[in-house]
């Protein structure tokens, strides 16, 4: 994959409404990522692992849910406790605060605290313990 | 052992310090002092504590030291707008802490990007920048867990060392509190004018990377992640480490020292 091929594909994503896209040919693969404008990455990272086929993905978003949904203002990896042995901030069914903190996501060796802009129920948590997440993807329903 | 003591601490702080502080907090166990500030409406404060319960870190680790043996402690700022990256300013407490170590006579102490205190290849201090977007506002906490006195623990799986050993004497556990608050808190008000150019001259001198071969361990996806070999030539203007001909905003750095 030469460098005109990833510019191309850079443009292509900046262009559109994709977070992400990971492109493999033969050996080589690619991946592009959208990060939130707090904190910009300056260099996508190659994926090293071989893979056969060639597939595009793009991360599907729901249009199920229904509710206020709390989504992630960049991309890292999801916390649902401050530590280890802490607790987790909200469960589902938990009536939560505007203002309370909901999760963790790590990114850029920075933790952020998400917090919830609307009171209610927290009737769904969207991602596991530990998992990355990407920009805007879904965390949480408050009804 | 002595005890932290709250008014020596306040009187070391500077003139400036003294009155752009709101309160420090100081108590004998918490949970975590960087989770204690987070909760407090009031900016700026600054919180320590003899022993944290649930001192933690990057990637959900762990902090631990033993009661009355270190420092545990947050000092938080907060702002209306964040015109200025977060990754610069991370860069900037780090070198704002390195510098206060130095001052106390540790000159050998070092950084490896992006924020890990290191003596000859040992852990002395973990930094832990927090943040919390909250209404119009962002809250910004540096936590910091320093070891000063020699313990005894077997359970810590990476090769640390204590600020006393280094010195070959004892210190003023309160007097090190105070330069770190006054020192962090002074940073923290000043970096939306200063920004980082005013610590590069700084990190340069202190960063254990730079024009050496470092191997960055970047993830791209579910667990897996990639290698990436080449020569480290310091941070820009935004505290990205600079690896070759790219650079990064994220991933481990790994360096033979």
């Amino acid at each position: 994959m030469d460098i005109n091929h990833i510019k191309q594909l850079i443009e292509l994503i900046e262009d559109s409404e994709i977070s992400e896209i990971e492109i493999h040919e033969g050996e080589e693969s690619v991946r592009i990522s959208r990060y939130s404008n707090v904190v910009a990455p300056v260099a996508p990272a190659p994926v090293a692992a071989p893979v056969q086929e060639v597939s595009i993905s793009v991360p599907a978003k729901s249009n199920e849910l229904t509710g206020h949904i709390i989504k992630s203002p960049m991309v890292g990896t999801f916390y649902e406790a401050a530590s280890p042995t802490s607790k987790p901030f909200v469960k589902e069914g938990q009536t939560v605060k505007e203002g309370e903190t909901l999760c963790i996501i790590e990114a850029m060796k920075i933790l952020n605290q998400i917090t919830a802009d609307k009171a209610g129920v927290v009737t769904k948590i969207l991602v596991d313990n530990g998992a990355p997440v990407e920009y805007d993807e879904n965390l949480f329903v408050i009804e | 052992m002595s005890k932290l003591n709250h008014a020596q601490i306040i009187s070391q702080l500077s003139k400036q310090s003294q009155q752009d502080l709101v309160y420090l907090k100081l108590v004998d166990t918490i949970e975590s002092t960087n989770t204690d500030v987070l909760n407090q409406a009031d900016y700026p404060i600054a919180c320590l504590a003899e022993y944290q319960t649930a001192g933690r870190g990057r990637l959900g680790r762990q902090w631990f030291s033993p009661h009355g043996s270190g420092i545990c402690l947050s000092v938080k700022h907060s702002y209306s707008k964040l015109n200025f990256s977060l990754t610069g300013l991370n860069i900037a407490l780090t070198v704002t802490i390195v510098r206060v170590l130095r001052a106390f006579g540790a000159i050998d102490v070092a950084i490896k990007w992006p924020n890990d205190i290191l003596w000859q290849a040992h852990k002395l201090a973990g930094l832990l920048l927090e943040t919390r977007y909250i209404s119009s506002r962002c809250d910004v906490v540096i936590g910091i867990g320093l070891n000063v006195k020699k313990t005894e623990i077997k359970s810590i799986d990476q090769a640390w060392i204590d600020l006393e050993s280094i010195l070959g004497h004892s210190i003023s556990r309160n007097s090190l509190a105070a330069a770190l608050i006054d020192q962090c808190l002074q940073t923290l008000i000043s970096y939306p004018e200063t920004g980082l150019a005013a610590y590069q001259q700084d990190w340069h001198r202190f960063d254990l990377s730079y024009g050496k071969m470092v191997t960055v361990k970047i993830p791209v996806a579910d667990g897996e992640y990639k290698l990436i070999t080449s020569k480290a030539n310091g941070i820009d203007e935004q505290g990205a480490l600079k690896v070759g001909k790219h650079k990064y905003v994220c991933g481990e750095v790994s360096l033979r020292l």
